[in-house]
């Protein structure tokens, strides 16, 4: 996915994200995007550039809890 | 000072009402879903529950109901194997005790699955095997006791229970 604009700690998660087999998806506007995983759920991070670094933290737990459900990328 | 927390919230919020927050001054770092619904937030305040005030205001206004602070204090004798490094044989005859001193914080949860406070498990680990306890923070354990009084809250609607069951806190 692309990660243009993104401070480098989000695109760092998103990538450890899709190696997980979670799926990443931009939108425009106020929300930079969700990551997705297989079994439904969904975390939305918003293009709020006062909180990068908890931003990336949010992600990173959502890896956590889900990187059994990834699909092999 | 920032705070960052997570809140459980009955359903997930739409676009529209996430834009309102924001107009409010309330912007969510970030919103998970559909089960559980979850708004991560990160507050500016002078303490935790000034924090959390402000968020359950803002959110609830929108008709949204907030049933928790999420919060990794609920745990099961595999967790606390995992976080203290221990096998999980010995961190069940520590809970039984078979093991160690006695006196293991009982289990929140009855039935097939028993399920243990963090904040409980951690401070009697510290006491009797120091080397081995993971560090709670006095945050995780203010977090902790937010959820439970989030939740308290959402099971009695009437501020007039509320306040009755408030007394507790202090007595």
């Amino acid at each position: 996915m692309a990660g243009h604009g993104l401070h480098k700690e989000i695109r760092k998660a998103i990538a450890e994200a899709e190696q997980a087999g979670l799926r990443a998806v931009t939108f425009t506007g106020h929300t930079w995007g969700q990551v997705e995983c297989p079994c439904g759920q969904h975390i939305k991070i918003y293009s709020t550039g006062r909180n990068p670094e908890f931003g990336a933290k949010l992600i990173y737990g959502f890896i956590r809890r889900h990187r059994e459900h990834g699909s092999t990328p | 000072m920032m705070y960052e927390f997570t809140l459980v919230l009955d359903r997930e919020p739409t676009g529209a009402e996430l834009e309102a927050l924001a107009a409010a001054g309330l912007d969510p770092v970030g919103a998970e879903g559909p089960r559980p619904a979850l708004a991560h937030l990160a507050i500016d305040a002078d303490s935790l529950p000034a924090a959390i005030i402000t968020a359950v205001r803002e959110i609830e206004w929108l008709g949204i109901a907030i049933t928790g602070v999420a919060s990794a204090d609920l745990v099961s004798l595999k967790d606390i194997a995992a976080r203290t490094r221990r096998s999980y044989e010995s961190v069940r005859k520590l809970a039984v005790g078979q093991r160690g001193p006695g006196g293991f914080p009982a289990p929140l949860s009855t039935g097939q699955w028993a399920l243990y406070s963090w904040a409980e498990v951690s401070a009697w680990l510290a006491r009797h095997y120091p080397a081995t306890a993971a560090a709670v923070t006095s945050y995780d354990r203010e977090i902790a006791a937010a959820d439970h009084l989030i939740r308290a809250r959402h099971i009695l609607p009437a501020p007039a229970d509320r306040a009755d069951l408030a007394q507790l806190l202090t007595a």
